[in-house]
């Protein structure tokens, strides 16, 4: 009888922790809009399910055998316990069985993986949208198939298989936006894919780079709007290059936002970087491809500059002039 | 049969000693495990106040407590201090002074030597924390320091950086060297491989594991310092080289390193828990053989820290079932810990209270790191706070609780005294409390969407309410370091003197007198048994 109340005592305390546990908020992946990520959150609850019933067991045995084989108050001082050296049958079972659970786990695993990969069925004939990806210090450059690019936002349709192409011109990143799924690394000298299709529209944030990439890595982050077809085709069509003017200021402001102020203030009022209101260089296109190419370790300044737009087209680096040039607080004296 | 060992000691050079000299030039492996230990204690404080300035920093949204290259240089020297100036090195300390007693010998194989690595270490340690104060402070690009970040930040802190990692793993390669040889040599008559310390068979492991792991990483960071100032490409894509291939070789270090770090704290476990349970251990050979598969499975699992590189699937499914495979000696481990517990007499002083704590929550470490094994999770969970919360299950619940609990067992042995048992459960609850508060939100805060190494964030509410818990939680384990300190400190200088087996111990150390003399024995009991500790006692209420 008092055996079986100091089991049961025994089993409910870690039981208790577990399902208290259940509801915190972020206990698990976030169950998301795509096909890939709910596989995730799936496999989640599959191998956490596995893991709390090992964890209720063990916990709840060490509970039990503290209380039950404690030092009394009247136990001899020079007492010994059963001289027991072990039990080769036990050994066998209790190895046997963590073997067979984790086989069970592999199998299992490994089966819902071409849900987690997402390869999609139908990528020969040409549903797939393909975006091309380049993660920069500290933001991230989406290039869709007609041209049109953004910055620090994805822009994605609904019911379509996506396909991100992730690439790097400088250090490592890695691609992740928890609502759509898990994450990719952007590795210079290699393309990595990610694939999925989201079921539901929305405005995700909290996208972030998971992998160390120097200074501003805790800012360089991005967002994901999943449109409705319409909505995305219309998207495209206003970003297609060549832009209107308004257009590409608007275009430049965001690549100002993402590229440059991070560092230098969203007014160039200097921040990590120094103030860049009214420098010159801003609105000078072979000195500005010169600095967003190689970067710049000035003397006497704790950081450096990373080559923070290597590679970029000429349409983006007048994109980024023309928003300068537009805006009272950085542009130069004289110019615009 | 007692083995007889020359009674006459050695005539002492001039040059050795003093209260300083003798320190200074000493090649006695008890002297050098103390200076190793206490050395990397003394990292360990410094480390701590690393994360503390961190957790301030992450305690609010958008915080401007420090700038984000000192928090970043803070998280790339907290882990780099953390695992090479405090848990390996402290690990050495306790295995210096350890086996040698353990098995029966008056010193380690090669004192000189010996001498050397704690020299050397100490040398990388100065390197390290001087480093802060170089021309644009510490390394900023991560204990792991993956190019091309590391090899784009102009300062010289990363210099410094490769630099103390050389001089800290030629120390650990030739300790580890050091440490194999007095094992396999010289071990006491009638000492097998299986009546060895369990203490013991974890250091084997944990020697040759830095014998095969270290070369690699030592090889990993001279490329990275060729890359850096000899212009040649090894790791830059621009010019033909590989950023992938530095990982490959970084965790091929990376991961035994893991094991390097808790397998001892492992044997630390198997030697106390016996001792306050008044039984044997149960299955020897089990957690012996348990401790090599560990090991050996070790040396395999290291790209399941490169899940999201973009590997071919076939490869990440290969290292998930290697890296499941690990779990099942560690169970075994577990399981023959709890067993040993079984119908015991449990005495709860601190040894045993750290030891079931380490139990307790080491097996939460392991049980997420099967989670995040189960690489399409990991996909997620990936350098996210959730892999901070595993890792400090694993290093902290596991390694440092083992740490704590070994210093108590041992404390007498070391210093002749007794430590302040009230004192030490405080510092035991404190830190189980503190510990708990720190890590466990983390494990909730990364799946949120926290990535990890971010000196700042955006998110408030439950986001925000996670990472203040946490650092509410690393103030608590400061007063319980605090207490620990001063109960080391105080009990050192004034704790009750004590015999040479206080705690009626199974192991060889225990005969040794407390704390021993500079030769260890004059004579060694024979050894018929893993326990010949008790074997004596017995002999002698038999003669009785």
């Amino acid at each position: 009888m008092r055996r079986t109340v100091l089991v049961l005592l025994a089993l409910a305390l870690p039981a208790a922790g577990v399902v208290a546990a259940l509801f915190l908020p972020g206990i698990a992946p976030p169950r998301t809009v795509t096909d890939s990520g709910r596989t995730i959150h799936e496999v989640y609850w599959v191998a956490f399910a596995l893991a709390a019933m090992v964890f209720i067991l063990i916990e709840a045995t060490l509970l039990a055998f503290i209380v039950r084989f404690r030092r009394r108050r009247d136990t001899p001082g020079g007492i010994e316990g059963p001289q027991i050296h072990g039990n080769t049958r036990i050994e066998i079972i209790w190895t046997a069985i963590p073997a067979a659970l984790l086989l069970a786990l592999a199998i299992y695993t490994f089966a819902r993986v071409p849900a987690v990969e997402a390869n999609p069925p139908g990528s020969a004939s040409g549903e797939t949208l393909e975006i091309e990806v380049t993660a920069r210090q500290f933001y991230w450059q989406y290039e869709y198939p007609n041209g049109a690019i953004s910055y620090d936002a994805l822009y994605a349709p609904v019911d379509t298989h996506v396909t991100l192409f992730l690439r790097s011109t400088d250090v490592a990143h890695s691609w992740w936006v928890p609502d759509l799924s898990g994450k990719r690394d952007a590795i210079p000298g290699r393309t990595n894919r990610i694939n999925f299709r989201a079921t539901e529209t929305g405005f995700f944030e909290h996208g972030v780079c998971g992998e160390f990439c120097g200074t501003q890595h805790a800012r360089m982050t991005t967002d994901a709007h999943v449109l409705t077809q319409e909505e995305f085709e219309q998207w495209l069509a206003d970003n297609e290059p060549p832009l209107a003017d308004d257009a590409t200021v608007a275009l430049g402001e965001t690549q100002w936002a993402a590229a440059c102020a991070k560092c230098h203030g969203l007014a160039g009022e200097g921040g990590y970087g120094p103030p860049l209101a009214g420098n010159t260089t801003l609105v000078n296109a072979d000195a500005l491809r010169q600095l967003l190419n190689e970067g710049q370790d000035l003397e006497g300044n704790p950081g450096y500059m990373p080559p923070v737009g290597r590679g970029w087209t000429d349409e983006q680096i007048q994109a980024l002039i023309a928003f300068v040039e537009s805006n009272a607080d950085l542009a130069p004296e004289g110019s615009g | 049969m007692a083995v007889d060992a020359p009674t006459a000691e050695r005539p002492r050079p001039a040059w050795n000693e003093g209260p300083v000299l003798s320190w200074l030039a000493t090649t006695d492996h008890k002297r050098i495990g103390i200076l190793y230990i206490v050395t990397a204690f003394v990292f360990f404080l410094l480390g701590g106040v690393m994360a503390i300035l961190m957790r301030i920093q992450l305690m609010r949204a958008d915080s401007g407590f420090i700038t984000e290259d000192a928090y970043n240089a803070l998280f790339t020297m907290h882990g780099t201090t953390m695992i090479f100036l405090f848990i390996v090195p402290v690990l050495a300390g306790f295995a210096n002074y350890l086996v040698p007693l353990m098995i029966g010998a008056q010193d380690m194989a090669f004192p000189r030597l010996n001498a050397m690595t704690y020299w050397l270490f100490l040398a990388g340690g100065l390197v390290f924390m001087g480093s802060f104060f170089a021309e644009g402070g510490a390394a900023k690009s991560g204990w792991y320091a993956y190019p091309p970040i590391s090899w784009q930040y102009p300062n010289i802190g990363q210099d410094l950086w490769i630099l103390g990692i050389h001089l800290t793993t030629i120390a650990s390669i030739a300790g580890a060297i050091n440490f194999i040889v007095t094992i396999h040599n010289m071990r006491a008559p009638g000492m097998t491989w299986m009546r060895i310390p369990l203490f013991t068979w974890t250091i084997e492991a944990y020697s040759v594991l830095l014998l095969l792991a270290l070369p690699t990483l030592t090889a990993a960071v001279t490329l990275l310092l060729l890359d850096r100032q000899a212009g040649t490409s090894f790791f830059l894509p621009d010019d033909g080289g590989s950023a992938v291939l530095y990982q490959h070789m970084f965790w091929f270090f990376g991961h035994p390193e893991v094991y390097i770090m808790i397998l001892p704290a492992f044997g630390m476990v198997s030697e106390i828990i016996p001792v306050f349970s008044r039984k044997p251990i149960f299955g020897y050979k089990a957690i012996a053989f348990s401790t090599i598969g560990i090991a050996f499975a070790s040396m395999l699992v290291w790209a399941h820290h490169m899940f999201t590189v973009g590997l071919p699937t076939w490869l990440n499914a290969f290292f998930a079932v290697t890296s499941f495979s690990v779990a099942v000696p560690t169970a075994i481990k577990i399981f023959n810990w709890i067993a040993t517990l079984w119908r015991g007499h449990l005495q709860f002083k601190a040894p045993l209270m750290f030891c079931l704590a380490l139990i307790a929550f080491f097996t939460m470490g392991g049980l997420s790191g099967i989670l995040i094994a189960t690489f399409p999770f990991d996909y997620q969970a990936h350098d996210s706070y959730y892999i901070v919360a595993h890792m400090h299950y694993v290093l902290f619940g596991g390694t440092a609780f083992g740490l704590f609990a070994g210093s108590y067992y041992w404390f007498p042995k070391i210093t002749g005294r007794m430590y302040n048992e009230r004192l030490a459960q405080w510092h035991f609850w404190l830190i189980l409390i503190g510990f708990n508060l720190t890590f466990f939100f983390q494990h909730m805060v990364g799946l949120l969407g926290m990535p990890r190494r971010v000196y700042t964030y955006t998110r408030g509410g439950t986001f925000e309410l996670y990472n203040l818990l946490s650092t509410i939680g690393t103030w608590v384990m400061t007063v319980a370091i605090l207490i620990f300190l001063w109960n080391m400190f105080k009990s050192w200088r004034s704790g009750p003197r004590v015999g040479p087996d206080p705690w009626k111990a199974d192991t060889l150390e225990w005969y040794a007198d407390s704390p021993p003399a500079p030769h260890n024995f004059t004579s060694v009991p024979p050894v018929t048994s893993a326990r010949p500790l008790r074997d004596l006692r017995e002999r002698i209420e038999e003669q009785r």
